[in-house]
């Protein structure tokens, strides 16, 4: 019955979905505010509607309906509850539920924190984003069911993707989601103001915060993947240029274009057209990946076949949101004014400058998804381009943007002076440059790589440094009074430039200067790796709640003083029969120690086992989470919040009147 | 107008020139007409990191094939070859794999799909050696076949279905 009860509840939430598009646009068209008050209690009952039927689903799995298909591919009575729960958006139609789940919860957000805006453009933003749902419940409903019925019921399930029974994989789709999903917003902004025409500071203002929030979270889920796969892949890489990793990345790419392009919007006026066109890239990026991802085409383009409508309805969504947005964009855009002219050297000329490098990485990163699917789809052969390809396009397109970023927060806007800014960073550039030749002479001799990682870090850490000198100017108050006082969007811009410093520093470490063994161990040997000692005490049998393992024993010690006593284990799943590596690690700030179990040699309980060191690998998510809290900052900034109050107040004050 | 234009033009041409430079440099004709003389004295690391040349194969058949772990279409014909090489390894027919990869990732797919020809390491040294063999997008599988005189006979991009392999070695006398 409740899987019945949630399938009705999807059907409720589209009926839902399909006013809350057709009524608000329509009377926005039309000045009808009785129709655009409709916005708001739709969207709020289609996100009621949705969440129920996610309830009955997550019930599903967690009571082990095997009589559901979805509950019987997906889990297993010995699955641990919590996974159980995950277990819920693991599947296709699960993970799908989960993202008109995100969509609405992204719609309500704005049906409540929109009071301040023009009543048709709130309306229209609501309306844009029914639309979205309705095209993404109806292919829910329509050729992926989460709660078709399986008769006779399974007598037990298949059990979840070991890969997938990882507590960074609880967190990571829904952070993902809500990152891509999150450009849904921007996405509607964007549209709202092709349609009224009205495409002003103002717009630009209101959009910046939730583009910011979306590209925050997306940061976050990106970094989850990114430490999942290092974690549980077992041989302690952290990015693959996976098409599945870069079909979250282009979104990523695009996202930070947009924040970056939305900043010149919202001051000066400047590059509207760009950036409104930017807000459609990045949606129609994620909903790319979605695609992508989701489509199975990845797998293999035969993959696509296998299910043809599926394949077929998100291809045709695609062309219809992409198709039907640009072209608004071709007939709207030209009636755009242009905002103020700025000079050749000034903050707008640097982040165009910003736009275009990250634009240019985009359309590499496209170019190398895309392209073996092309080939494969036309029946030229089945090829793959890989790491190769995207790190010698990638890094030399980075390089020159990641210099800019320690110019552009300290160049005025409209007209910078250029040897006033030599003046300013003379200092910084020598000490960065030093830094970046002597850092890796003290370490392993010379390296070019690792010195233009140091340099860049080393660059940017300063550039940020004398960011804050310059605002902590001699004048009233202490030196804290002086820092709390800075607005949150100085901190937020800092503190993101900055965790990509901390990353940059944690690459160039990790990338140049890691090693890895792989060794045949008997019980009480000893191996050594950079510095370490590593003895193998053997391994036990180890039972979890769904899997048997070989459970090692590796004791860790430096110049014979002990370190730490590793456990890393060699898993036999019940149902499914898959084996699965568990690595165990020992972090610090400064470095991981990771050891990973091969394969039993002989019986004497020898084993092969992987050891590796990876300095620094923990800066990268140090400075992945410093850009997210980043993020989450500038978009808290006051003055998002001052442009709330002083639009409610005539509100308010024509109600007194009344 | 004409301010824009003084920077304009400047910059439009320096890129033609660059664009035709770039041209000329990466289309510009083979020099050397048979690129195995350059590449026959080419060793590479196996996976116990001693150094294996490439001639200790010259006189065979030789089926070379780049491939990687990351790779799908080419996890997906190594097997293939695999199950040939043991058909045709007693006509003289030898397989070599370059991975354009590193050891450990080389180490962990081979655990699980043993192949039984050699295979080496060519990390990212080997992909140049890619391009020189004629495959200019440097995508991945490339195989090349060479017959007894060690000339190349045969160049693949992509996954190489098994028939086409082995009316390829048929028609060499393999």
């Amino acid at each position: 019955m409740i899987p019945e009860l949630g399938h009705f509840a999807l059907i409720v939430a589209l009926l839902l979905a399909l006013t809350q598009a057709v009524l608000p646009l329509y009377g926005a068209q039309r000045g009808n505010f009785a129709l655009m008050a409709v916005a708001r209690p739709a969207t709020q009952g289609q996100f009621a509607f949705i969440a129920l039927a996610f309830a009955c689903l997550a019930w599903s799995f967690l009571a082990n309906d095997f009589s559901v298909e979805n509950v019987a591919r997906n889990s297993y009575s010995q699955l641990p509850p919590v996974y159980r729960f995950t277990a819920t958006w693991g599947s296709h139609e699960g993970s799908l539920l989960l993202w008109v789940l995100i969509l609405a919860f992204w719609s309500t957000a704005v049906s409540v924190f929109s009071r301040h805006l023009p009543e048709d453009m709130a309306a229209r933003v609501i309306g844009v984003m029914g639309l979205i749902s309705v095209g993404f419940l109806a292919f829910l409903l329509t050729t992926s069911n989460p709660f078709e019925r399986l008769l006779p019921a399974a007598m037990d399930g298949n059990d979840m993707n070991p890969l997938l029974q990882d507590w960074g994989m609880i967190i990571h789709p829904p952070m993902l989601y809500m990152g891509y999903v999150g450009f849904a917003v921007a996405f509607a902004f964007a549209i709202a103001a092709l349609l009224s025409g009205r495409l002003d500071v103002a717009w630009a203002r209101w959009s910046r915060p939730w583009t910011t929030v979306a590209w925050a979270f997306l940061t976050l889920g990106i970094v989850l993947g990114s430490w999942w796969a290092y974690r549980e892949l077992g041989w302690g890489g952290w990015w693959f240029w996976d098409p599945t990793e870069n079909a979250s990345f282009m979104p990523w790419l695009a996202g930070t274009a947009l924040i970056h392009s939305l900043a010149v919007t919202e001051k000066r006026g400047a590059f509207k057209a760009w950036t409104v066109l930017l807000a459609l890239i990045a949606f129609s990026l994620s909903l790319l990946g979605t695609f992508l991802v989701r489509s199975g085409v990845l797998s293999s383009v035969h993959a696509f076949a296998t299910d043809p409508a599926r394949g077929a309805f998100i291809l045709g969504f695609l062309a219809v949101v992409i198709g039907g947005s640009l072209a608004l964009y071709a007939w709207r855009a030209p009636k755009m004014i242009t905002g103020g002219a700025f000079g050749w050297f000034s903050r707008e000329s640097l982040l165009l400058a910003n736009n275009v490098i990250l634009v240019a990485a985009l359309g590499a990163v496209l170019l190398g998804t895309l392209y073996p699917l092309f080939m494969d789809a036309m029946g030229l052969g089945k090829i793959s381009v890989g790491p190769p390809y995207f790190n010698a396009v990638f890094v030399p397109l980075m390089a020159p943007a990641l210099f800019l970023m320690g110019v552009g927060p300290l160049a005025r806007w409209k007209d910078a002076s250029l040897p006033g800014m030599v003046t300013r960073l003379k200092w910084a550039l020598v000490v960065a440059l030093a830094t970046g030749l002597l850092l890796p002479l003290t370490l392993d001799g010379f390296n070019a790589w690792a010195s233009l990682g140091f340099f860049l870090a080393a660059w940017i850490t300063l550039a940020v440094g004398v960011a804050f000198a310059d605002r902590l100017r001699p004048g009233q108050g202490g030196l804290l009074q002086k820092l709390a006082a800075l607005p949150r969007g100085f901190w937020g811009m800092q503190l993101a430039h900055f965790g990509v410093a901390v990353g940059i520093a944690g690459i160039a470490m990790v990338a140049n200067y890691e090693s890895e063994r792989d060794v045949r161990m008997d019980v009480g040997s000893y191996a050594e790796l950079a510095g370490y000692t590593f003895t193998f005490r053997g391994t036990t049998a180890h039972d979890g709640p769904n899997y048997r393992a070989a459970r090692g024993t590796v004791e860790v010690s430096r110049d014979g003083r002990a370190i730490t006593v590793l456990h890393p284990e060699k898993r036999i799943y019940n149902a499914s029969g898959m084996g699965m590596t568990e690595a165990s690690v020992h972090p610090n700030l400064f470095r991981d120690i990771y050891v990973a179990m091969g394969e039993p040699v002989g019986d004497s309980g020898a084993w092969t086992v992987r050891l590796f060191h990876k300095p620094f690998i923990n800066w990268l998510w140090l400075g992945a989470l410093f850009m997210v809290v980043g993020g989450f900052l500038a978009a808290a900034d006051r003055r998002y919040r001052i442009a709330l109050k002083r639009s409610e107040l005539p509100k308010r004050v024509a109600a007194q009147g009344a | 107008m004409p301010k824009t234009l003084l920077y304009a033009l400047p910059l439009a041409l320096a890129a033609l020139l660059a664009g035709i430079w770039l041209a000329q440099a990466r289309l510009a004709p083979q020099a050397p007409p048979d690129p195995m003389e350059a590449v026959w004295p080419l060793a590479f690391p196996d996976l116990q990191d001693q150094p294996q040349a490439l001639s200790q194969w010259r006189g065979q058949i030789v089926v070379l094939n780049f491939w990687a772990s990351w790779c799908a279409p080419c996890r997906e014909e190594m097997p293939d070859f695999a199950a040939l090489r043991a058909e045709t390894h007693g006509r003289g027919v030898e397989f070599v794999g370059i991975a354009i990869d590193g050891k450990s990732n080389v180490a962990k797919f081979l655990e699980r799909q043993p192949v039984g020809y050699p295979i080496l390491i060519g990390e990212g040294a080997a992909h140049g050696l890619v391009r020189r063999l004629g495959n200019a997008s440097g995508a991945l599988p490339y195989t090349v076949v060479l017959d007894r005189d060690g000339r190349i006979v045969f160049r693949h991009l992509g996954r190489l279905p098994r028939a086409t392999l082995e009316t390829t070695l048929r028609n060499i006398g393999a």
